[in-house]
């Protein structure tokens, strides 16, 4: 082997090392959201929405009114699902697609109600009418009872009267953005625009360099031995 | 790479979390406990800091509701298993469970707990002191964090069952 040769193999070995480091994190993201897609229903990654936070923070969507929060001074709230705050005689309710937050004058949390309570699964929407709150889910609708205490189904012919008041409607799951949409943005870098695009090109490109250097590398080897 | 660490924990702390409801809160007080008569329990004094001793973390609220009817009381509760709130119902009848039943199971794991196998165990268990059940309850392999969770359930409704007994022997 000439010393031409032999600098050429030391070169092209170096390259494919530098290539292979820059571009391994990449094909691991890579990899692994194309595992979570290929799975996303399994793991009902397509049904499960994104955190709010990510929404806000990578889509610019807003899930839930976060200025709800802001007067509290009670831990325990997932200020994410609010979508509606009413002023009651028993103190202040706060209205979320799980869960309803009574809290006193103070911003004090009184009571973390489940809607299941009031045997709705998922809060659709919901409206104030004096000291009653109405609270609307997929199976019926039901009024509480100024205490909040109790919940009382209405009748359809009820509900239907009911149909143009101001319901203040609750971010349904199929609304959000789901993991599946992020893992699928994330795979195919398209969060950045066409910076990220060009990325994923060039990346493209050092796979193909590194294959081929490895593949030369293989044939010089074995041609050697 | 941080980015992939991060994904994955996401996935496995979120993602993979299902709500399976066995049953509604409203139907199991219809069947355990039917005309029962919904009450509030006002956390005065000290009983917010003897639950929160039973339960070892901040209790939310300072109110808590139940049904009552005939002595026996009604308790739905939630407490967090590993991640996600555990719902579970429990009759209590002078101070010995009556029914236990996992109502809303959410984490990803541990669901076995729901089992009437298992929640038979708590059938006439009592509180002794403030902290803990008068029997061992048998865990399960693999769900020991939900089973730690129906036990502080059941200890919770036990002592707040206590509690309502104490405040109407006082009035």
């Amino acid at each position: 082997m000439t010393i031409d040769k032999a600098r050429r193999r030391k070169a092209v070995a170096r390259w494919h090392r530098r290539f292979a480091i820059f571009v391994s994190a990449w094909l691991v993201l890579l990899a692994f959201s194309g595992l979570l897609i290929n799975h996303a229903h399994d793991w009902k990654l397509d049904s499960r929405p994104l955190p709010g936070m990510l929404q806000l923070g990578v889509y610019g969507v807003e899930t839930g009114n976060s200025d709800f929060c802001e007067p509290l001074t009670a831990d325990h709230i997932d200020c994410e699902q609010l979508f509606a705050r009413f002023q009651l005689p028993v103190g202040v309710l706060l209205l979320g697609a799980r869960d309803l937050f009574l809290l006193d004058d103070a911003g004090q949390l009184v009571e973390k109600m489940s809607v299941s309570q009031f045997g709705l699964t998922r809060l659709q929407a919901a409206f104030q009418e004096g000291t009653r709150v109405y609270l609307r889910g997929a199976e019926k609708v039901v009024q509480t009872t100024p205490d909040l205490i109790e919940g009382q189904v209405l009748d359809p012919a009820a509900v239907l009267e009911l149909d143009e008041k101001d319901w203040q409607a609750a971010r349904s799951p199929a609304e959000a953005i789901t993991w599946e949409r992020f893992l699928l943005d994330l795979h195919a870098a398209r969060f950045l625009g066409p910076a990220a695009r060009l990325f994923n090109d060039l990346m493209a490109a050092f796979i193909l360099i590194l294959a081929m250097s490895g593949l030369w590398m293989y044939l010089v080897n074995r041609k050697k031995s | 790479m941080s980015l992939a660490a991060w994904l994955v924990f996401m996935t496995s702390q979120v993602a993979f979390a299902m709500e399976t409801v066995y049953q509604q809160p409203v139907e199991f007080l219809a069947e355990n406990l039917a005309g029962c008569q919904k009450q509030v329990l006002w956390l005065k004094g000290d009983t917010k800091a003897r639950i929160e001793k039973l339960v070892d973390h901040p209790y939310p609220g300072v109110r808590i509701r139940y049904c009552e009817k005939e002595g026996k009381t009604a308790w739905v509760l939630d407490e967090i298993g590993k991640t996600e709130p555990i719902t579970s119902g429990i009759i209590v009848d002078q101070g010995r469970v009556e029914q236990v039943r996992v109502l809303i199971f959410r984490e990803s794991r541990g669901s076995e707990v729901h089992r009437s196998a298992f929640t038979r165990q708590y059938q006439n268990a009592a509180l002794e002191g403030d902290q803990s059940l008068d029997r061992y309850i048998d865990g399960i392999t693999g769900a020991t964090m939900s089973v730690n969770a129906l036990n502080r359930q059941v200890k919770l409704a036990l002592l707040l069952d206590k509690v309502t007994r104490e405040r109407s022997n006082d009035d």
